[in-house]
């Protein structure tokens, strides 16, 4: 099945671009929202604008705090990939490495608070940040992305630990290693696929969060940039060219993130979490 | 005998704790009650003068706050009464008259104020006309807050069923003095330490059902403790209230007309909801039941007397209890399932073990900290939130109130019942899946082919959507399908078809939510898919081939079966993913027509952020989260998804 006739090629072909023609389209018509001098929409098919101008990008990058908003996003998403991940490291490796009790426990809870309807832990959350003094500030939303990002992450680690063969960390610990050289030396650099994945749903989670930071963030300053992005929306509810601009500057690092990890995707998931 | 000590201690201290926890919350709850009810008196006797006077047209209608503020000293700060933009009277004599400052922000809140109570009078008229049966079901007219110790009540003041102007005090009332029932804790330290002599001399048996009897009973007293603190709370507020009362009568009676009397008693007979009491048998010369009541609790001042029923007192300390009781089962309940757990040697032996697994759960530790603040306790805070119900600024305990109404309404053509919108979600997730699994299976078939050139590119490009914020995503193809400018309608128009209004019947509305998600899920099956086909060995299909397989056979025999491990735990994901989408039905359809399209998660959210009740919401996720956690066991069950994992 691997092996195809020309013929068969052909028709593969022709299924791909229409598919892709599917898929690309919207994005396409984001473009020309984008790059249209009107800020309605162009009534027609075709995606191509008919008189480009980047007036739309100019407007969001230089009339709007673009960049602070930017600063935080980068800010939050960063540290809350960094922390959550580390955190989630640590916990996969106990779970995969050490039997104890608590573990089954452990495990099973991870999975199942996922599924708790997330927005409704917004007003326990709320609640919680009120009272640790953690409202409006970046360090709140390091700590909830990364915190709720642990139980996915911490799944897919596990997974791909599992499969890393015990014998690796024997040898080492026969060489006089210790668990924690073992853990950093052997462990991480081995399970970098997988690692580079979880970092970067990590990332595109707490880059693409709104609702928790629309409501945690009080002050203009503050804001992160799917809530500057979709007050542009809110506030001018018909300036499609602005949001047109916003959203691709919006998703541009987030898509490049994902396209140089992209061949990490299939090991790092069909080995991890996603595994029989 | 070691473990059974040790679980008592934990039985014990968590039930302690529990009770303490409860007394906090009560004496808290019970402080702003009075205050609230305090300040509430004084705003509707502003109210009912205010009526009285407006009917009069009297020019002295400004002078009234000054008198009340020279007859309560220092308790109140500020008297004004507001009709529409206008100041009509206050304490203050050159506020008396003037228009309300549009810049100024405390104008502007005393504006709001007035409207939103304007606007709730309105709706309780139409709602009373709406429903005459089911009297009281009304929303309660009063805005209250408080700074600090200072309280500030907002009335509206009617004349019939017509709003005339909103009556605002602000005061500091006096202050109920709530202690602590430290009984509460003597009673844990007896109960330990007869139950530490026992275990000495008694026989392992004996211990268990002494340890029991002990945990029920230090319940007991912990709930006689209570119900006799908070019976004082009572005592203490209806005297400080028949005071204010008393201080008003004066102040207030002569004024008003004989109807507008009694109105007034009324007034100060129900609570800052607006509900009768009963408590309040009569306020002598402005009777409000003629009869004096035998045995009644009088308090006198000058040449009036507030009298309460008796009634009151056994009424409210046995609905008190009724309360108490309901919680303290539950205490009991868990107390003793502790007990048993430990005595068992699970918790004792938990102990010793940790220690030598401390490595594993040194590990564990950081994240579990986190996890506990982050996700854990809110998530059992929201599950108890849907036990409880909000009037005004007080949760109360409403037992499983939420649940039944929400399981019980059967309405099926309005599309509001929790069963149309379980309905809704399972046809949204069975399509989704179905699309998303289908469309990401075929596409991997195509792209797993050594020969194909170009596949690489064909692999990153169809896994844009799964790269773009899903919120920009679901705003895209809104706009797609806007009726006069959506590409989508342009498509239609020049494939000669009508174009169609999105957004206004259930079909339609339903499948622009189902395109959107199709185009943002399949990417995720595709690459999952691609994945463990990859890691199909060619020599099977080789040796199939050579056999005389037909391509049928081949990719059922071979593929599906090898594809299921990999498939099946990305499906349940997947499923829980959509069952809980959010984004895509609340920016897209939002929930058009009329919320026919709403999904479980997002009714939930608009009954808590759009209608206020978050007991209600919290019940209904706690069911969505019930029935996702018996989808994921059975389906456990069945195909043994995550059954490697725990190995």
């Amino acid at each position: 099945m691997n092996q195809s006739t020309p013929l068969g090629r052909i028709i593969k072909l022709v299924f791909l671009v229409f598919f892709t023609i599917l898929v690309l389209y919207p994005v396409l018509w984001v473009f020309k929202m984008a790059l249209s001098p009107s800020q309605g929409f162009d009534a027609s098919l075709n995606p191509i604008p008919s008189h480009p101008t980047l007036e739309n990008f100019r407007y969001v990058l230089f009339e709007m705090p673009f960049f602070r908003w930017l600063f935080n996003s980068a800010m939050v998403s960063i540290s809350a990939t960094v922390l959550g991940v580390f955190l989630a490291c640590t916990s996969a490796y106990a779970l995969s490495r050490f039997r104890f009790p608590g573990r089954a426990t452990a495990m099973l809870s991870f999975l199942v608070v996922q599924m708790f309807p997330g927005v409704l832990m917004m007003i326990p959350l709320y609640l919680i940040m009120d009272y640790l003094g953690l409202l409006d500030q970046m360090l709140g939303l390091v700590l909830v992305y990364s915190t709720t990002a642990i139980p996915f992450c911490v799944w897919m680690l596990k997974g791909y630990f599992d499969t890393i063969p015990k014998e690796l960390e024997e040898a080492a610990l026969m060489d006089g290693a210790s668990t924690a050289m073992v853990f950093w030396k052997i462990m991480l650099p081995l399970s970098l696929p997988a690692v580079a994945v979880t970092a970067l749903f990590s990332f595109m989670t707490a880059w693409n969060e709104f609702i928790l930071a629309a409501v945690f963030m009080n002050s203009r300053d503050h804001y992160t940039l799917p809530v500057g992005l979709k007050l542009l929306v809110g506030q001018f509810s018909s300036d499609w060219g602005y949001f047109g601009a916003g959203a691709i500057l919006v998703s541009l690092p987030v898509v490049a993130l994902f396209f140089a990890l992209q061949k990490n995707l299939v090991g790092g998931l069909t080995a991890g979490g996603v595994k029989g | 005998m070691n473990q059974a000590r040790w679980s008592f201690l934990g039985a014990i201290l968590a039930l302690t704790a529990a009770f303490a926890i409860l007394a906090y919350g009560q004496g808290r709850g019970d402080r702003r009650d009075e205050a609230d009810r305090q300040v509430t008196l004084l705003a509707r006797t502003v109210a009912v003068v205010t009526r009285q006077r407006e009917i009069r047209e009297d020019e002295a209608a400004a002078e009234l706050p000054q008198s009340f503020v020279a007859k309560l000293g220092d308790q109140v700060d500020r008297v004004v009464v507001v009709k529409n933009t206008k100041v009509l009277a206050s304490n203050k004599p050159e506020e008396a008259g003037r228009s309300l400052d549009q810049e100024s922000l405390s104008d502007k809140i005393l504006y709001d104020h007035g409207s939103k109570l304007k606007s709730l009078v309105a709706k309780n008229l139409e709602e009373r006309e709406r429903n005459q049966d089911r009297p009281g079901n009304a929303f309660p007219e009063v805005e209250l807050s408080s700074e600090g110790d200072r309280v500030v009540a907002t009335v509206p003041a009617t004349q019939g069923d017509r709003y005339l102007a909103a009556a605002r005090v602000e005061a500091r009332p006096t202050p109920l003095r709530v202690g602590f029932p430290y009984l509460i804790f003597g009673v844990a330290l007896l109960a330990f330490g007869v139950f530490f002599a026992a275990s000495k001399v008694l026989p392992g048996g004996a211990t268990v059902v002494v340890g029991a009897v002990l945990v029920v009973g230090s319940t007991a007293a912990d709930l006689y403790a209570l119900s006799a603190w908070r019976a004082e709370h009572r005592t203490q507020g209806a005297t400080q209230r028949a005071q204010s009362i008393l201080r008003l009568a004066p102040l207030v009676l002569p004024e008003l007309a004989p109807s507008e009397k009694s109105a007034w008693a009324a007034a100060m007979d129900q609570d800052p909801l607006g509900v009768p009491k009963l408590e309040l048998a009569a306020v002598r010369s402005a009777t409000v039941g003629a009869a004096a009541i035998e045995g009644g609790i009088v308090h006198r001042g000058g040449s009036y007397e507030v009298v309460y029923a008796s009634d009151y007192y056994r009424g409210a300390e046995a609905k008190d209890q009724k309360n108490l009781l309901k919680w303290s089962l539950g205490f009991v309940a868990v107390g003793l399932g502790l007990f048993l757990l430990g005595f068992w040697g699970h918790l004792y032996r938990f102990g010793r073990s940790f220690w030598s697994h401390r490595a594993a759960y040194g590990y564990m530790f950081p994240a579990m900290v986190g996890m506990a603040v982050l996700v854990f306790i809110p998530v059992v805070y929201g599950i108890v939130l849907g036990f409880t119900e909000r009037r005004y600024n007080v949760i109360e305990f409403a037992g499983i109130s939420n649940f039944i109404t929400i399981l019980s309404d059967f309405s099926w053509e309005d599309g509001k019942s929790f069963y149309y919108k379980f309905a809704v979600t399972v046809l949204w997730t069975v399509t989704n899946v179905v699309l998303h699994v289908s469309i990401g299976l075929f596409l991997a078939l195509l792209l797993n082919d050594t020969m194909l050139k170009a596949k690489g590119l064909f692999r990153v490009l169809l896994i844009v959507p799964w790269a773009i914020p899903n919120y920009i995503t679901a705003l895209i193809w809104k706009g797609m399908f806007h009726k006069q400018f959506g590409a989508v309608n342009f498509l239609l128009d020049a494939l000669g078809v009508e174009p169609i209004a999105w957004f206004q019947d259930f079909w339609p509305a339903f499948m622009t939510n189902l395109v959107t998600n199709t185009w943002l899920g399949f990417p995720f099956m595709m690459v999952v898919s691609l994945g463990a086909l990859q890691s199909i060995p060619g020599d099977l299909y080789e040796a199939a081939f050579v056999d005389g397989a037909t391509r049928w056979q081949r990719f059922s025999k071979i593929t599906l079966p090898l594809l299921k491990p990999a498939l099946v735990p990305a499906v349940i994901l997947g499923t829980v993913w959509t069952f809980n989408m959010f984004n895509v039905i609340y920016l897209v359809s939002g929930g058009a027509p009329n919320g026919k399209t709403d999904i479980l998660i997002t009714d939930a959210y608009r009954w808590a952020f759009e209608r206020d009740m978050y007991g209600y919401a919290a019940a209904y996720s706690t069911l969505i989260f019930i029935i996702l956690l018996v989808f994921t066991v059975i389906t456990n069950r069945i195909t043994g998804a995550t059954k490697g994992a725990y190995e």
